[in-house]
């Protein structure tokens, strides 16, 4: 189905393998999305490995405020649930507008987002943040628990 | 060529895009910065015979021209230059109402003047992206993509919601944007790129109500008659608060009282824009008597220094149960209470991600003080794990211009050109099939 309402970015297969490995074998921590070719298409910026940290990924989403552009980004958050303890893993779709970054960046980020999520089957939670203390691990963190909450 | 091809070429297809507002009329190329044009959204309406005879005959109070004068078309007056000028007859008339177009003959005469005078292009070769209110009808659209189509022969033609416009020129899918403007205060949510119609609040309070407090206080407090700078010849300066000296200028008969009203409000426009603020927590007047005070002088010659009232006369914005003194327990919905009743009315899955991308826009924002007080207010009442963010441009273009702008640089992307409604879709499907273009 086409997202009608959109920028008329496409996105790249690649994107659609690297989101398919990460949800079945958690082989990466996150993956970074991001415009490429001349904004025509949604790449893959970045695969980090399993052992990366959280402020690996805030490093990273600071470093796109540096070069002025937004990004996309699924985190493969590993938490306990409150109160049996029992671990999981959740994927959540985070979309990183920051502020200070052009308007031109601003409306890629906003009017390309649904179609990409749309894309992406199996993502837990979802993220909206234009700000770093607004994508830090206690955000994420407090987001899939709330849900977890509402889930048991 | 097929439907859904690159019709366009890349990134330079010179779009036009059009923002209608209830105030003024946002009109420019797509991909630029800001709007070529900002025409006021009302046109002057002449009868159609000529000044001599208006003059000749007995005063003529405009609303009840001779039957005579309805054979020709009235001459209409676009542009805030044309507008200001004192004519005889010319009524004021608003193109829009409730934020639609509402008077038709007098928006395609608007476009004819666009087209031709500001833009000094040809609608045919450009295709055309248009803003539309939030709450606009089906039927509205759908007659405005005929005109664009029909009349103006546009190649393609696109229309979008003026808040998801707002909110994506932001960065956000999702949010809740805030329209202080001149009509009044819009709170409208926007989830993935649609808005949520049954979140809408509306309230009263806007620039336009800002204008009418402060002209009642003019009235009641100081007995000033404000007298709008077309009929002022001379003046002579007088002592603060004094008695205005002043001659009037010698006018054509039959000057209208819309035509009046409008000067009146342009000026206090002026006024409010110049002297009032809004204070940084709930009012209190010993503070308030503490702050600043702003020197106005008016076309005719009075001055005076604006004191608590600057911040007094913003106040109902903020708490109009205690500060409307016509309207005493006034049931409005003041701006942050608008606000917080729009997110109430949405999913309670989503209203974390409205409160944390608030984006404000519109003319009304712009008055000192405002975003700061309405953070604070949004703060008070608001529970300590919940996160609120405000997202105002410091730019007054960005935020007067925010639907205008997120047009532009829609219009303006190279993959949005597979996205337009194009002549030949319209030509098979018809005007109804805009729905499917543009939910």
């Amino acid at each position: 189905p086409i997202c009608l309402q959109a920028s008329g970015v496409k996105v790249q297969q690649e994107v659609l393998d690297t989101f398919q490995e990460i949800k079945t074998n958690h082989c990466y921590r996150y993956l970074l999305f991001g415009f490429v070719n001349n904004d025509k298409e949604i790449g893959v910026l970045k695969k980090a490995p399993a052992d990366a940290t959280y402020n690996e990924f805030i490093e990273d989403l600071k470093d796109s405020v540096n070069r002025k552009v937004g990004c996309y980004a699924v985190y493969d958050l590993v938490f306990e649930f409150e109160e049996s303890k029992q671990k999981r893993s959740r994927l959540v779709f985070v979309s990183w507008g920051p502020d200070g970054i052009p308007i031109r960046q601003k409306m890629l980020i906003a009017s390309s987002k649904v179609e990409l999520k749309n894309k992406l089957q199996g993502i837990f939670k979802e993220l909206q943040a234009s700000g770093i203390d607004e994508a830090s691990e206690e955000c994420m963190l407090e987001l899939c628990r709330q849900g977890d909450r509402g889930a048991n | 060529m097929t439907s859904g091809g690159n019709m366009y070429g890349g990134d330079e297809v010179g779009a036009i895009v059009l923002d209608v507002g209830s105030h003024t009329i946002r009109a420019g190329f797509a991909g630029e910065d800001m709007p070529k044009t900002d025409l006021p959204a009302y046109v002057g309406s002449c009868p159609a015979i000529s000044a001599a005879a208006v003059e000749s005959a007995q005063p003529v109070d405009g609303a009840d021209s001779g039957a005579a004068k309805q054979q020709q078309p009235p001459r209409l007056y676009h542009g805030t230059n044309q507008i200001s000028v004192p004519r005889p007859g010319m009524e004021i008339q608003a193109l829009c109402k409730d934020g639609m177009i509402e008077d038709w003959d007098l928006f395609e005469s608007t476009m004819d003047y666009l087209y031709k005078h500001e833009l000094q292009c040809a609608s045919e070769e450009h295709p055309l992206i248009a803003s539309e209110a939030n709450w606009n009808t089906k039927a509205k659209r759908e007659k405005l993509c005929e005109l664009a189509f029909e009349k103006y022969r546009v190649p393609a033609f696109f229309i979008c919601k003026q808040a998801v416009l707002a909110c994506f020129a932001n960065g956000k899918a999702t949010g809740l944007v805030l329209d202080c403007g001149a009509s009044g205060t819009h709170a409208v949510p926007v989830f993935d790129g649609y808005v949520v119609s049954h979140g809408i609040m509306r309230s009263p309070l806007g620039g336009d109500f800002l204008v009418r407090q402060l002209d009642n206080y003019l009235r009641q407090q100081h007995k000033l008659e404000p007298v709008p700078v077309y009929r002022v010849a001379s003046k002579t300066r007088v002592e603060e608060g004094g008695l205005p000296v002043w001659e009037a200028k010698k006018l054509p008969q039959g000057i209208t009282q819309s035509y009046h009203n409008l000067m009146v409000k342009n000026l206090l426009q002026d006024v409010a824009s110049t002297v009032l603020q809004c204070i940084d927590e709930p009012y209190d007047q010993a503070t308030a008597e503490t702050m600043p005070t702003v020197p106005y002088e008016f076309p005719h010659g009075y001055n005076m220094d604006f004191g608590y009232q600057r911040f007094r006369l913003t106040e109902a914005l903020f708490d109009p149960a205690n500060f409307l003194p016509e309207s005493p327990g006034s049931s409005m919905l003041s701006v942050p209470h608008c606000l917080r009743t729009s997110v109430e009315r949405c999913d309670v899955e989503i209203r974390q991600s409205l409160y944390s991308s608030i984006v404000v826009v519109g003319g009304t924002s712009l008055l000192k003080g405002f975003t700061d007080r309405l953070q604070r207010d949004l703060t008070a009442r608001a529970a300590a794990t919940l996160r609120l963010k405000l997202l105002a441009s410091t730019s007054s273009g960005e935020r007067r211009f925010a639907s205008w702008i997120g047009g532009s640089i829609l219009g303006s992307l190279g993959t949005f050109q597979q996205m337009w409604f194009s002549k030949q879709e319209y030509e098979e499907s018809g005007k109804s099939f805009i729905e499917k273009k543009c939910p």
